[in-house]
């Protein structure tokens, strides 16, 4: 049983940690809530169903395709709608949240509600320490990594992650030294976009598609990252994995209560909170950020 | 300049959180003729159901035929007037949000001005459109299994008379739910030499589902099964592969799922490719659509269900050329659960002519007293003062449903069993049960 609460765990984590980590990205960089994140996680799980049920493209082409189209998506929508109101929190979350529902409906009208179903990009299973995962699984948390150690390389090792990290860090300073935070701003929300578009092509064969497939990953996102300490990347990573395994100890725990599984984990998150307000890594001190 | 763009946002992200959050408006079915002189005017019925799912459109398509057939045939008489049937469609949105499902039905009956109510079937929402339905007198033919509609029924009479059920309830098919255990039971025994199977239950948090949970220790043990377990995911889960590992690490040979939504396209689909070697039986409630083999890929074979199969049986005189017709018209197989529907237009056409009048209250006595013939088997109401108020009687002379399994991508039937031991009831096409080949070879290396 502990080989494969701590394998299953890991798969749920990954998924939730490519998420968080990515909104963290947009809200300690642009201070964005962007509600509609886990939207893009959807629209590109329907882009790949399009892309390799309906139009029958090649699979390593539908994902590239799915990843580039949301991105463009997600950067469109934010120069459109967010750009110019991303100083104000509350009108951002209306709009992201309006965004996130007109996906949905948009969803809705071109497939409507049947549930729909992605291919494995490799079928089959393997034996890990006496647990069997299918090959699909491996790649979401193979894939995620390589994602996730690619946005870290990005920020670490080039100027302009450079140039996204002090923004991040303190917004006034980094306009006196001559970086346009507008357009750090637009390359975050491009990178967080495409962390979310990853996450839903490579879920999507394990999903089943549909226009509300958004809804709960958003909640769990959410979780980790204030559980992790909002705008903390590397906060919302690790709370992303606690999540994931609070789930699956409470599935194999508690079978009766599999149905809660998500509550409990965000009752833990309550209980954090009350301990330490600010998250597990978040910032009591704006230098301190990230 | 400032002042006019915020009003502009707040404008927008309003109108887009409210073309968000509505349910569609009502759409009329294609119209009748218009009444010549000799005819009334219309009957209008509301078909109401989650009209974006696959459901709804079969409840839409059942509910069309039967209307079109009345129409065809003259219309409904009433008062030495026939009168044709005019199909309102209602989209709930019942599958995401009650409430609105809820608006939508008092919609059809303020702004549409429907006569009747049929269709819908998610119990939770039920519950609360009935409210609104017997606040305005309104009859109202649902599916919806759960008890608690029967339950408001018996009593509160006066106030929930105008409900019945079209088909069977939760309660009055547990029996039939777990047919499968016996039949896997017995084949574990045979192919695997195992004396007591070990049974996981995982069922759909969900209120219609609660007999069943109830029930599940007495029919398991009946079978002489252990139940070692029972999980329970929620209805929207997109993933139970953490249950069904738990599942498989618990050692069951027979799982026995009863899941509807999302999660039992997801059940199906993980048990085959993370190969649990357990017979996946019960009530998938995505599994009898024609549809399913393709949206899972092909994942879900071996997997056992209750009513449905690729080809139809012929419960009556009725069944075959009502299923050949819809084929043609909609080039998909019928689904039998809500073929009930269509019945249930033909019963609520018959009471009205036999009650001449739309009165709610002369209906209801009609509805009570219906003894029908339609393509699902003999169907009959019960009593208002029995624990089943209004819902349709289950048995080998009334109406059952059939157990099937996909083998090579095929649904087939697989009970009643082909030998008649069931009451002397079996269908032609009705194969034997088969384990998955995977479950096989696990329990023989063990």
């Amino acid at each position: 049983m502990l080989q494969m609460i701590l394998l299953r765990g890991a798969m749920v984590g990954a998924v939730y940690a490519s998420l968080a980590v990515g909104f963290s990205l947009i809200f300690g960089v642009a201070r964005i809530v962007n509600l509609a994140h886990t939207a893009f996680f959807m629209l590109a799980a329907y882009m790949l169903f399009t892309a390799t049920s309906m139009l029958g493209l090649n699979t390593f082409l539908s994902i590239v395709i799915s990843i580039v189209l949301v991105t463009a998506v997600g950067v469109a929508c934010y120069k459109a709608f967010l750009e110019r109101i991303r100083e104000h929190e509350g009108a951002v979350i209306l709009m992201t949240v309006a965004l996130a529902l007109a996906f949905q409906e948009l969803m809705l009208l071109l497939f409507s509600g049947v549930y729909r179903g992605v291919a494995p990009f490799i079928a089959g299973n393997v034996d890990i320490i006496g647990v069997t995962i299918p090959i699909q699984q491996l790649l979401i948390v193979g894939i995620t990594a390589v994602c996730l150690l690619a946005v870290a390389a990005f920020l670490y090792w080039t100027n302009l992650g450079l140039a996204v990290r002090v923004t991040a860090q303190d917004k006034e300073v980094t306009n006196l030294m001559g970086i346009n935070g507008n357009k750090t701003a637009m390359i975050s929300m491009a990178l967080a976009v495409a962390l979310a578009a990853v996450a839903g092509a490579v879920v999507a064969p394990t999903y089943v598609v549909n226009p509300y497939m958004w809804a709960h990953p958003l909640v769990m996102m959410f979780a980790a990252v204030i559980l992790g300490g909002l705008g903390s990347m590397k906060g919302s990573f690790i709370a992303a994995f606690i999540l994931g395994y609070v789930e699956v100890l409470v599935v194999f725990l508690i079978p009766e209560g599999s149905f809660i599984k998500g509550a409990v984990a965000l009752a833990i998150v309550v209980v954090i909170l009350f301990l330490r307000p600010e998250g597990l890594f978040g910032v009591t001190f704006e230098e301190e950020r990230l | 300049m400032r002042k006019a763009f915020w009003m502009v946002v707040v404008v927008v992200s309003l109108v887009a959180l409210v073309f968000g959050c509505a349910p569609a408006p009502a759409e009329k079915a294609p119209a009748a003729e218009e009444p010549t002189p000799t005819q009334g005017e219309p009957i209008k019925i509301a078909i109401t159901g989650p009209m974006t799912h696959s459901s709804g459109e079969q409840i839409w398509w059942n509910c069309t035929i039967a209307a079109e057939e009345i129409n065809e045939a003259g219309g409904v008489s009433v008062g030495g007037v026939k009168r044709p049937l005019e199909l309102v469609k209602v989209d709930t949105n019942e599958l995401t949000s009650v409430p609105d499902a809820a608006l939508a039905i008092e919609r059809a009956i303020t702004v549409n001005k429907v006569d009747f109510i049929v269709g819908s079937w998610n119990t939770e929402p039920v519950l609360a459109m009935q409210d609104v339905a017997m606040d305005y007198k309104k009859i109202f033919i649902t599916e919806g299994a759960g008890t608690p509609m029967a339950d408001r029924v018996k009593e509160d009479y006066e106030r929930y008379k105008y409900w019945f059920r079209a088909y069977y309830s939760s309660k009055e098919a547990v029996p039939y739910y777990y047919c499968a255990i016996p039949q896997f039971a017995d084949l574990v025994r045979e192919e695997l030499g195992i004396e007591t199977p070990k049974v996981a239950v995982m069922m759909d948090k969900a209120e219609w589902v609660e007999p069943m949970v109830k029930a599940a220790d007495y029919f398991i043990t009946e079978a002489g099964c252990e139940n070692i377990g029972v999980w329970r995911p929620s209805t929207t889960a997109t993933d139970v592969s953490a249950e069904l590992l738990a599942i498989k690490d618990a050692g069951a040979q027979i799982i026995f799922h009863i899941m509807y939504g999302p999660s039992s396209m997801v059940v199906a689909k993980q048990w085959d490719e993370l190969q649990i070697p357990a017979a996946l039986v019960g009530c998938n409630g995505e599994a009898p659509y024609d549809t399913f083999m393709e949206s899972t890929h092909g994942l879900g074979n071996y997997l056992a269900t209750l009513a449905g199969s690729s080809e139809p049986v012929a419960v009556t005189e009725k069944t075959i050329p009502f299923f050949d017709k819809f084929t043609q018209k909609y080039g998909e197989k019928p689904q039998t659960v809500w073929c009930f529907f269509y019945d249930a237009i033909y019963r609520l056409a018959e009471a009205i002519e036999r009650a001449d009048t739309l009165d709610a209250d002369a209906l209801v006595v009609e509805l009570e007293k219906t003894d029908y013939i339609g393509v699902m088997g003999r169907e009959v109401w019960y009593g208002p003062e029995t624990d089943d108020a209004h819902g349709v009687r289950m048995g080998p002379e009334y109406v059952i449903t059939t157990g099937a399994q996909y083998q090579d991508g095929e649904l087939f039937i697989i009970w009643p069993p082909a030998d008649g031991s069931w009451h002397g009831v079996s269908f032609p096409g009705t194969v034997e049960a088969e384990l998955p080949p995977w479950m096989v070879e696990y329990w023989k290396g063990k």
